[in-house]
């Protein structure tokens, strides 16, 4: 069983060993915790989250959302089936040491991602997402308890809500909208700083659960950044009237009640869409460039031979195995993942260039292709994090074993040489990841792009040849097909995995 | 027409704002959330009088556009 956090169906070694007592629980929220048992997630709700749960449930506007999937699709589990997954003891435990008051299960996300590996275009989705569903969720009176990143999944290109004990029974009289200032830190800010101070979301997001304070972006702006209409209502005013409220009065926090509720949904709505208003005006743009945006096109040594025999490679690789789980190791544009896509393949796509993962996002949403792109170099992958390490884990930890299909294509020479890795250390990390095939385009040092990257430190690599690495390769995976690129110094092999020792 | 109201809306209000735009410094113990909900109650404040206003002129508006 392997308990995730702060509702996120985790899939990390969270999972605690035998220990019961030290299963890592969603220890956050009052309302309840997930966990998973043989595959299925499931989410134990005690009585207060119950009544949150099911106003929420029978209102039209989540009824709707949980048909269409924008909310996780969630059952409320049969009597004899909760009781049966209550005869386990850690479950039973669990459930009256938070007393539960009945468990729900939730579709699984297949692969969790956070929202510091998401391009800012996927935040961008999410912050829309979110406030797409309070603006639905007004009509009825349910509101959201708070306005975080973490609410949110990504199925392929798709953002789902996820947090299904967010949801609350909406006091009609009353006009503050909660989440505000949480959605401003969490989404409007690390969006600001990533668009007019180009700061990266996963350094921003990774370091600052909570997100960013508008004193801090307040800090980073210039005299005359800080009056534009950008800045203004998300950074200074906020800055300006909390340095002149006396830190002991909380008064502002106390409940206000309308005398006329339909005043007080006027303004939440109004408030609702005029936050929507500033996220879009920083939607991320299309079409930008970074330095591996147009590698595809012009900066790589294939001739269009060349690369119609590594398309045609990689389709029979596809065709042969029948891989329906597929990881893309530095995917650039996604050229790649799209035909393990239209193959009928669930891919994960990753690279660590924010940009050209933003640009697949944008291309498999268009196609409507069940692509998830993430930013996450696989030679730093992202660790674990939160509270103890242990609230969100690591890529590898979500990874391993989860797919059936792995490409390295052209990436292992900037594995070997930029972050130099030894050849075999890679080569096991990929028999940890795939339960089947690995799809690689090994490059020989003679190769120009190789020898850009080695600056001269040719001495390293002198004894790198086709046959070391299959020499390499063999203890983990037998040689299934390999083609060599005419006249480069370019191979393809398709290796399929040996069964573990 | 409506979005050269809201413009001018918003710099009058920027401006009555800028009137107290100065940074003082923060101590230990400062709310960071504090900012935002007083801006947010400013911000209610304003579109409550809004709701009123708008109610008289749904009036007028009702005859030329349907949907609103």
């Amino acid at each position: 069983m392997i308990l995730g956090a702060a509702g996120l169906p985790s899939d990390g070694t969270a999972a605690a060993g035998a220990d019961p007592m030290a299963i890592f629980a969603s220890f956050r929220d009052p309302a309840g915790c997930v966990f998973t048992h043989d595959g299925r997630l499931y989410r134990i709700v005690t009585p207060a989250g119950m009544a949150d749960l099911n106003s929420f449930l029978q209102s039209g506007a989540g009824r709707k959302w949980i048909e269409s999937g924008r909310v996780v699709r969630t059952a409320m589990l049969a009597e004899d089936s909760s009781a049966g997954l209550l005869r386990v003891p850690e479950i039973r435990r669990l459930y009256d040491a938070i007393g539960g008051q009945a468990i729900v299960e939730h579709e699984r996300i297949p692969f969790p991602s956070f929202p510091y590996e998401w391009a800012p275009e996927m935040l961008h989705a999410a912050g829309m997402l979110t406030l797409d569903l309070a603006r639905d969720l007004l009509r009825d009176d349910v509101g959201l308890k708070d306005g975080t990143p973490y609410n949110v999944l990504f199925r392929g290109t798709e953002p789902v809500f996820i947090d299904l004990l967010s949801f609350e029974r909406r006091d009609p009289a009353d006009p503050t909208w909660v989440p505000y200032g949480q959605f401003v830190r969490t989404f409007l800010l690390p969006l600001l700083a990533n668009l007019r101070f180009g700061l990266p979301l996963d350094q921003l997001l990774f370091t600052r659960r909570d997100g960013l304070e508008p004193e801090e972006v307040y800090r980073w702006a210039s005299a005359l950044q800080r009056i534009s209409p950008g800045f203004l209502s998300l950074v200074s005013l906020p800055t300006w009237l909390a340095s002149r409220h006396s830190q002991d009065d909380a008064s502002i926090y106390r409940k206000k009640r309308l005398a006329n509720p339909e005043k007080a949904r006027f303004i939440l709505e109004t408030l609702i869409n005029s936050t929507r208003r500033s996220l879009d005006r920083l939607r991320p743009k299309a079409g930008k460039t970074s330095v591996w945006s147009d590698y595809m096109e012009s900066n790589n040594n294939y001739t269009s031979a060349h690369f119609a025999a590594k398309k045609g490679f990689v389709e029979e690789a596809l065709a042969t195995a029948r891989c329906r789980n597929v990881l893309d190791v530095g995917c650039n544009t996604g050229f790649f993942s799209s035909l393990a896509a239209r193959a009928g393949a669930s891919v994960v796509a990753i690279d660590y260039d924010p940009v050209v993962v933003g640009e697949v996002w944008r291309q498999s949403r268009a196609e409507k292709l069940d692509i998830l792109p993430l930013v996450v170099n696989l030679t730093r992958p992202t660790p674990g994090t939160g509270w103890l390490n242990r609230e969100w884990s690591g890529f590898l930890d979500r990874a391993r074993g989860r797919f059936d299909m792995v490409f390295m294509l052209a990436v292992i020479h900037h594995m070997l040489v930029t972050e130099r890795v030894p050849l075999r250390d890679i080569i096991q990390l990929a028999s940890e990841l795939t339960t089947d095939a690995l799809v690689v385009e090994f490059i020989a040092p003679d190769d120009s792009m190789f020898r850009r990257l080695t600056r001269g430190r040719d001495e390293l690599h002198k004894d790198l040849t086709p046959a070391l690495f299959e020499e390499t390769c063999r203890p983990y995976f037998e040689i299934a097909r390999t083609q060599h690129l005419e006249n480069t110094s370019r191979w393809l092999y398709l290796l399929r995995r040996k069964p573990a020792k | 027409m409506k979005t050269k109201a809201r413009t001018l809306c918003w710099t009058i209000s920027a401006l009555f704002l800028l009137s107290f735009a100065t940074e003082r410094p923060a101590a230990a113990y400062a709310d960071p959330g504090t900012g935002a909900m007083l801006w947010q109650l400013l911000a209610a404040a304003a579109v409550g009088a809004m709701f009123y206003l708008r109610k008289v002129t749904g009036w007028f508006r009702k005859k030329k556009d349907p949907e609103k």
